[in-house]
């Protein structure tokens, strides 16, 4: 992952979590710690996917639980 | 017995199940005669167009919206896509929808819906398949639309068909719902809205009026549809939904 990558990635989920991007730690969730909900977490997918010109599979998006697992995964791209 | 999907029999139930009611529903639906009452020229809209839209009606219907859109979607080369849970039920729904073509995503709608939003928008932006969203479901309450329907269209940038179905004669089934099974040689009435376009940049206050503008469309789509099979209008909750089947007009 691209040093630009990982900041528009942790940029998009600061602007939908509404959590300044200082803030965020790897071992936050997004749903508990963040407020993600569904429709939230719905529009993560679709910004990082488009943000970063990537594709999410069903199961990388099943597995993305915090914030670390949003950066792992932006890693293996 | 209850049907286990993780267990070799249990797979050979299901599947037997499905079946079983893949043909139950193809030999009654063909017994029953559809007439669109309202909106045809928006399924022609529909079938006209390359990109796949967002098929939504209530829970109580989908026996009759199955065939439906088999029929006048899938039967015309269009991808329908259907959301089926992780559980017992949706392995039999998807024993009973996959082998007539329809495409089954899965997922659990009710941990949180994240599996179930991000499937669907999938199937429906990579592979352009039309998905069923059903606005009371899984679990109702019923006849109350729920919002994850319009985040889906707002981000995919899918229209929204909906759906209304109606029919003279049904039995209704012991579910959270009632469901709404036609009887043999029963009379269904189908009325469609026209294509509803979500702006893709809502705040919290457009969501809530474009979720309470979806509904009223839906309802009054119902009613069209209810007024021509001749049966009351039932878009109050429906009462007694635990008890068992009865036997309605």
């Amino acid at each position: 992952m691209t040093d630009d990558n990982r900041v528009k990635a942790l940029h998009i989920l600061a602007e939908i979590s509404g959590v300044d991007r200082d803030e965020l730690e790897p071992g936050m969730s997004l749903a508990g710690d963040l407020g993600i909900d569904s429709p939230r977490a719905l529009q993560l997918l679709v910004d990082l996917e488009e943000g970063l010109d990537i594709e999410i599979s069903d199961e990388d998006a099943a597995r993305m639980d915090t914030v670390g697992d949003v950066l792992r995964f932006l890693e293996t791209r | 017995m209850r049907l286990r999907p993780d267990t070799r029999a249990g797979r050979l139930a299901l599947g037997v199940a499905g079946w079983v009611l893949r043909r139950a529903i193809g030999l009654l639906s063909r017994t029953w005669s559809t007439r669109i009452v309202d909106g045809a020229v928006h399924l022609e809209a529909v079938l006209a167009r390359p990109e796949p839209v967002i098929l939504t009606f209530w829970h109580n219907r989908a026996v009759m919206a199955t065939p439906f859109l088999k029929a006048r979607l899938h039967d015309a080369g269009s991808t329908v896509a259907v959301l089926a849970s992780a559980s017992r039920d949706g392995e039999l729904a998807t024993r009973t929808l996959r082998p007539w073509g329809v495409h089954v995503v899965r997922g659990s709608a009710t941990r949180g819906g994240r599996e179930a939003l991000w499937g669907t928008y999938r199937a429906l932006r990579k592979l352009g398949a039309s998905p069923v969203v059903i606005p009371d479901g899984p679990q109702g309450p019923p006849y109350v639309y729920k919002a994850g329907v319009l985040h889906l269209a707002r981000l995919s940038r899918a229209p929204i068909l909906p759906l209304a179905f109606a029919c003279d004669r049904y039995w209704s089934i012991g579910s959270w719902d009632r469901l709404m099974v036609p009887r043999p040689f029963a009379r269904v009435f189908v009325a469609l809205a026209p294509l509803q376009r979500i702006p893709r940049e809502l705040d919290d206050d457009d969501v809530e009026a474009a979720r309470v503008r979806q509904e009223t469309l839906l309802n009054e789509a119902s009613r069209t549809a209810e007024t021509a099979a001749g049966i009351p209008a039932s878009l109050a909750p429906p009462p007694g939904a635990d008890e068992g089947p009865d036997l309605a007009p």
